[in-house]
């Protein structure tokens, strides 16, 4: 008797302690959604939007052989048309869940080429979007030919991301998938670049646009990527990262990154997770027993704290920026113009020539005399200047006709030359018969005798 | 960085870090070379009059690694991924230093830029596609190589051309920078730090170089130094799997044609002339554009001024009409108006 009391006691608890280590959560409807198991299918549903009711569908088939060497957490579901489907690891192999069956409906092979990629239906086709496999990231897209039982590339064109798509981020519009927060691989060095620009996929023309750049992105490193949970959620996306106290929605339509604080909850948030209206389902993990088990929350009950602009219009900045470095360019050389208008022009004077570092002008001794005079002085009065050039065997007239006559010639070849006179007659102070010399008050002479 | 208020006050304080810097080893260095009497010899075909040195692009060079220096402490620069690229800066910069040292013979220096343009490969970016110029796009591996090498040489080459007057490289450098800085603030925007310092360092320098009595050139260390980094922005456009913010408003070919329309085209010309007159292609003369500017009395930073206005207005109205008139009309916009300026202005 105490025997079977025993074997009672221990496969009594044994089934409430049942350990949900293999299963898949795939959204069935607003208010329920499917656990997938080995054994069959557990649907839940919702009562009041607080309970859960469950009622297990035992598969009418055996499972595909190929699927029963892998773990149904790693596949990628799908619902459409009340199916579901399931795509292997790294894509190619399909299966299908309808009427309590699961089948697999494909006749192609486990590609392991596109992990990490995005499974999604549009307009009843499947398609499959970017991925890594075989030491590079991908940014294909392909579709799933339910005739053939095969997967096709379907070309897409426009300014997409060339370096491929791995842990990407996604977000499925009307028409559109929008790809962003991803890495892509060079091939040349291997090395995973964070893509911080957002891509938009037209899947009715399949062509890539490119929709500005992440208002706010870290450099990190893949790995982080690796570790956390990106969920759809009412055309926004949950995105949580493992062990941490924060989880992050990204809303398209607002332009918003809002933040919010755990408190304390979700800490062991795995992938295996799924919103079914506004309730995050996900297992949990009993820390005395390490046991699985189904969780819930409401989204709404988590406070935010802080909030930032998801994408930026480069445009915008670009165009912002041209405009601010176009005003400083102008001013720039407005300085520069004005700087130079009114600089005094620099000459170099030897016994020689005076030039500059465009043209030179030969200069006589007796004009040299003259300009050499300047060198002390800034002005010359007639008498100091008729001294350089006085000779006694000659008269005061013929004295005064050789210096003026050597004034204009030196300034008809400065004129000529350079533009301007050079040595300048004025008259002027107490006496208005004073006359005197200057250099033009725009030329600096540098004598390097 | 991504523009607001605080970034605009990071740039200046970077531009002006850059300025001062450069200011201060310019005249440091200046003195330096004048001690020990490396100056520039007063030659025909030289432009200055007065002592000179070409310390200029060394000390845009240490300014540049000075300020990077201190900015890193602060500011979060991208590093790792550019590796191979301040390598092949780094080695041009010391061909250039020897240059100005030791006078290297061009076939010598034409094989080391050989190398550095294959280190510039060995970072990752090529020019892969023609962007649908001829109605191409991809390009093969081996096409992509040699066409990436072939441009590097081109514009380290069209920058050492056009470094004959004061200010004149220095200011086309500017204009490129400048706009090659707005791509990159959107594109990869931990690199975009390095603009205003580099932008900086040349405008310390230009108050030197336009000065008359200490002057000061870039000489083969900064048109090199420089001359290197412009190749490689250029190539970083053109490497398709970049993406580029003016893919919305230019083809990407003609947008780093433009930016550098003034070395392109003045070298074109003079290897033309120069071969029609049945004369190496590589001889050093007074025909180039800029000369015959001067040689029409224009001041030197008149000249300079002309030509850094002129290519801003091509670029300009090339960005603006792009968008509405297509590539085919922009090219014979953009030639038409190099004839017209010059009839009107160099001719």
């Amino acid at each position: 008797m105490r025997t079977r009391l025993f074997i009672l006691f221990v496969s009594l608890t044994s089934f409430a302690q049942e350990n949900l280590n293999d299963f898949l959560l795939v959204e069935k409807d607003s208010s329920s959604f499917y656990m997938f198991k080995k054994i069959g299918v557990e649907i839940f549903s919702f009562e009041n939007n607080k309970d859960l009711v469950s009622k297990f569908v035992p598969f009418e088939n055996k499972i595909p052989k190929s699927l029963q060497s892998v773990s149904f957490g790693s596949l990628s579901a799908v619902t459409m048309n009340n199916d579901v489907y399931f795509l292997y690891p790294g894509g190619g192999i399909l299966y299908k869940f309808s009427e309590s069956k699961l089948e697999r409906i494909d006749q192609s092979f486990a590609h392991r080429n596109q992990f990490s990629g995005y499974f999604f239906s549009y307009k009843n086709e499947l398609y499959l979007l970017g991925g890594y496999g075989y030491w590079t990231a991908k940014s294909s897209l392909t579709k799933f030919n339910f005739e053939s039982g095969s997967w096709e590339i379907i070309p897409t064109y426009g300014a997409g991301p060339k370096r491929g798509i791995n842990q990407g981020s996604f977000l499925k519009k009307e028409n559109s998938i929008m790809v962003f927060n991803f890495y892509g691989k060079k091939t040349e060095s291997g090395q995973d670049l964070h893509n911080h620009n957002i891509f938009e996929l037209d899947l009715t023309s399949f062509k890539w646009n490119k929709n500005g750049f992440l208002a706010n992105h870290d450099e990190s490193r893949i790995e982080r990527s690796f570790f956390s949970t990106r969920i759809n959620y009412n055309n926004s996306l949950f995105e949580k990262v493992f062990d941490t106290g924060t989880f992050q929605i990204t809303s398209l339509r607002d332009n918003t990154v809002n933040t919010y604080s755990t408190g304390g909850k979700l800490s062991k948030l795995e992938k295996a997770a799924v919103f079914v209206g506004d309730n995050l389902v996900y297992i949990s993990k009993n820390a005395a027993n390490t046991n699985n088990k189904l969780s819930f929350v409401n989204i709404n009950d988590f406070n935010i704290i802080e909030s930032n602009a998801f994408a930026l219009n480069e445009k915008y900045v670009f165009v912002r920026y041209l405009l601010f470095a176009g005003i400083l360019a102008f001013i720039f050389m407005f300085i520069l113009y004005g700087y130079f208008k009114t600089r005094k022009k620099i000459f170099f004077i030897n016994p020689f020539s005076l030039y500059n570092e465009n043209a030179s002008l030969l200069l006589k001794s007796e004009e040299f005399l003259l300009i050499h005079a300047f060198k002390k002085r800034k002005v010359l009065e007639n008498n100091l200047v008729l001294e350089l050039y006085s000779d006694k065997s000659k008269s005061l007239d013929a004295t005064i006709k050789r210096k003026n006559k050597i004034i204009q010639e030196i300034n008809n070849k400065f004129k000529s030359i350079f533009g301007g006179e050079l040595v300048l007659k004025k008259t002027g102070g107490e006496d208005l018969r004073q006359v005197f010399y200057v250099i033009s008050e725009d030329i600096k002479l540098l004598f390097q005798d | 960085m991504i523009f607001s208020n605080s970034d605009v006050f990071s740039l200046f304080l970077f531009l002006l870090l850059g300025a001062t810097t450069s200011y201060f080893f310019n005249k440091y260095i200046y003195f330096v070379f004048s001690k020990n009497n490396i100056v520039d010899p007063i030659k025909s075909r030289s432009s200055h009059s007065a002592k000179a040195t070409r310390s200029g692009g060394l000390s845009v060079f240490l300014s540049m690694c000075v300020c990077m220096t201190v900015i890193g402490w602060f500011v979060e620069v991208q590093v790792e991924s550019f590796a191979f690229a301040y390598l092949s800066v780094f080695f041009m910069t010391l061909v250039g230093l020897a240059d100005d040292f030791y006078n290297i013979r061009y076939r010598e220096k034409f094989f080391l830029q050989v190398f550095a343009g294959l280190i510039l490969l060995q970072a990752g970016y090529s020019i892969d596609s023609f962007h649908g110029i001829f109605g191409i796009y991809e390009i093969p591996k081996w096409i992509s190589s040699i066409l990436t090498l072939f441009v590097f040489l081109v514009i380290v080459n069209a920058l050492n051309l056009i470094d004959g007057l004061d200010g004149l490289a220095s200011l086309i450098s500017i204009k490129f920078l400048v706009v090659m800085g707005g791509v990159v603030l959107v594109s990869m925007n931990t690199m975009f730090v390095f603009f205003p310092v580099l932008i900086g360092s040349l405008l310390g320098f230009l108050l030197h170089n336009f000065s008359s009595i200490k002057k000061v050139f870039l000489g083969d260390t900064g048109s090199l130094f420089i001359g290197t980094i412009m190749a490689f922005f250029v190539i970083f456009v053109l490497d398709s799997s970049n993406q580029i913010v003016t893919d919305n408003y230019i083809s990407r070919p003609l947008f780093c044609v433009l930016l550098l329309l003034y070395p392109l085209s003045d070298t074109l010309r003079a290897v033309i002339l120069r071969v029609y007159r049945k004369k190496s292609p590589f001889v050093a003369d007074r025909i180039h554009l800029h000369h015959r500017l001067a040689d029409k009395g224009y001041e030197h930073w008149a000249a300079s001024l002309t030509v850094f206005a002129l290519s801003i207005f091509v670029l300009s109205i090339n960005l603006f009409l792009y968008q509405y008139i297509g590539l085919i009309p922009c090219i014979v916009l953009t030639i038409s108006l190099m004839l017209i300026f010059f009839y009107l202005i160099f001719k």
